[in-house]
């Protein structure tokens, strides 16, 4: 039998890699809900059952935390960062819900700019998960989603003018894509939160 | 099917026939008197042409009053600009007669068959098209289109607006009721929808796209096969 003194951490940078691309999984099929609305294939038990391998990722992570006595980061920078990113995919996933919901008949322009800039911070959250060992190149993904984040408050604060633009568009029209909005910014928030967790555990540990 | 219903001696229209037949028109022609308001009656013609010389002005009257949903077009036997305005004013919505070229009869026609009627109540005729938001069905050549109430409402808008693109603004507000908040793709959806049922139903039909401005529907005149039936 082999022996070795190096703590096995693997187990943990492989599920944050893993909870990365469940979160980048679920932006890109909420995108493509939205943007294929009302005609999408795509049902809200698909965005459901990635919110659940969210849970059961963040709950393998919680595991592994009470089991392993050697962790590759700070307790609480894990406990902290799997919570952020279960986060990011419950905020994808109510933005979705709320198209059944409310029973939004079409979408608008401004929720699919918010869904596609979603998909570029997931995409950036992903790669900075997926080099956790060793930080290599994980600024640039962090930098990215703060830019992101920025678009996103950006489109958020033009969308939700436009429905205040002219005094007769319908109330309900105002209420659900206001909710709508500010769903699919939290979710864009999310990954910036989830980013900053990251910045943190990189200052600590590089 | 045919697209328009000649009533009329064969010989008398020839030139119309002829014009019909070049454009790939498709009619029904009906010559004896006595039977043109039950040939009428069974025909889904939208556009019905009458002779002078088949029925007089009481036969005119009753074809309008029992079909509004028609429109009457009226061939003069003999040209004469006097008798021509008298038809128009009784309520033909064109007038036609055998010194006119084929081109200009088809030209006329065109414009006659883009002429929307709407007849008693909501129901709405645009060519082989037949709008009823009361009874909440968009016809063509008699098929329904299988609309729903809010894509019926998006075509009769367009409808009522021949030959005019409509901002996409003007439908939401006619149709929903509200102002159109920017960036709101609910008139595009609705759109996409009723184009696809249009072209499911083989209509030549279309929503056009006015970039810069909205949406225009454009009813061509028929460009079937040609074809003949004597009734």
């Amino acid at each position: 039998m082999r022996l070795t003194l190096v703590p096995q951490t693997r187990e943990f940078y492989g599920l944050f890699a893993e909870a990365g691309d469940n979160a980048l999984e679920a932006a890109k099929l909420v995108e493509r809900r939205f943007r294929e609305h009302p005609d999408t294939t795509i049902e809200q038990q698909q965005v459901k059952a990635l919110e659940h391998e969210g849970d059961r990722l963040t709950a393998e992570i919680f595991r592994l935390l009470n089991t392993r006595y050697v962790t590759p980061f700070d307790r609480e920078d894990i406990y902290g960062l799997a919570g952020a990113v279960d986060t990011v995919v419950d905020h994808i996933e109510y933005a979705s819900e709320l198209l059944d919901l409310y029973k939004i008949e079409a979408p608008m322009e401004q929720a699919l700019a918010q869904c596609q800039v979603l998909v570029d911070a997931a995409q950036h959250l992903a790669h900075a998960l997926s080099r956790l060992r060793g930080f290599r190149g994980i600024q640039t993904h962090l930098a990215a989603i703060k830019t992101c984040e920025d678009e996103g408050d950006r489109i958020v604060r033009d969308a939700i003018a436009a429905l205040f633009e002219d005094e007769e568009v319908s109330p309900r029209a105002i209420i659900r894509w206001k909710d709508i909005f500010e769903a699919l910014e939290q979710a864009i928030d999310a990954c910036d939160t989830a980013a900053h967790v990251v910045g943190n555990i990189v200052v600590k540990n590089a | 099917m045919e697209d328009i219903l000649v009533a009329a001696e064969a010989s008398e229209v020839g030139p119309l026939l002829e014009a019909l037949t070049d454009g790939e028109v498709e009619y029904a022609i009906v010559e004896r008197a006595a039977e043109v308001e039950q040939a009428v009656r069974t025909s889904r013609s939208s556009l019905i042409v009458v002779s002078t010389s088949v029925g007089e002005a009481a036969l005119r009257s009753r074809l309008r009053r029992d079909h509004p949903d028609r429109l009457l077009v009226v061939w003069l036997s003999r040209a004469s600009t006097s008798e021509a305005a008298a038809l128009l004013e009784e309520g033909a919505v064109e007038v036609l007669d055998s010194t006119m070229g084929a081109s200009e009869l088809r030209a006329r026609l065109r414009n006659a068959w883009s002429r929307v009627v709407r007849a008693p109540g909501d129901a709405l005729q645009l060519g082989p098209m037949a709008i009823d938001v009361a009874q909440g069905t968009a016809l063509w050549n008699g098929a329904n289109l299988g609309l729903t109430r809010r894509e019926l409402a998006v075509l009769q808008t367009l409808a009522e607006a021949p030959g005019r693109a409509l901002r996409r603004e003007e439908i939401y507000r006619q149709v929903w009721g509200f102002a159109m908040a920017r960036g709101d793709r609910t008139v595009d959806v609705n759109v996409k929808r009723v184009r696809d049922k249009l072209a499911a139903a083989g209509a030549s039909a279309a929503i056009v796209t006015r970039p810069g401005v909205g949406y225009q529907l454009e009813v061509p005149a028929p460009a079937t096969e040609p074809a003949v039936t004597r009734l």
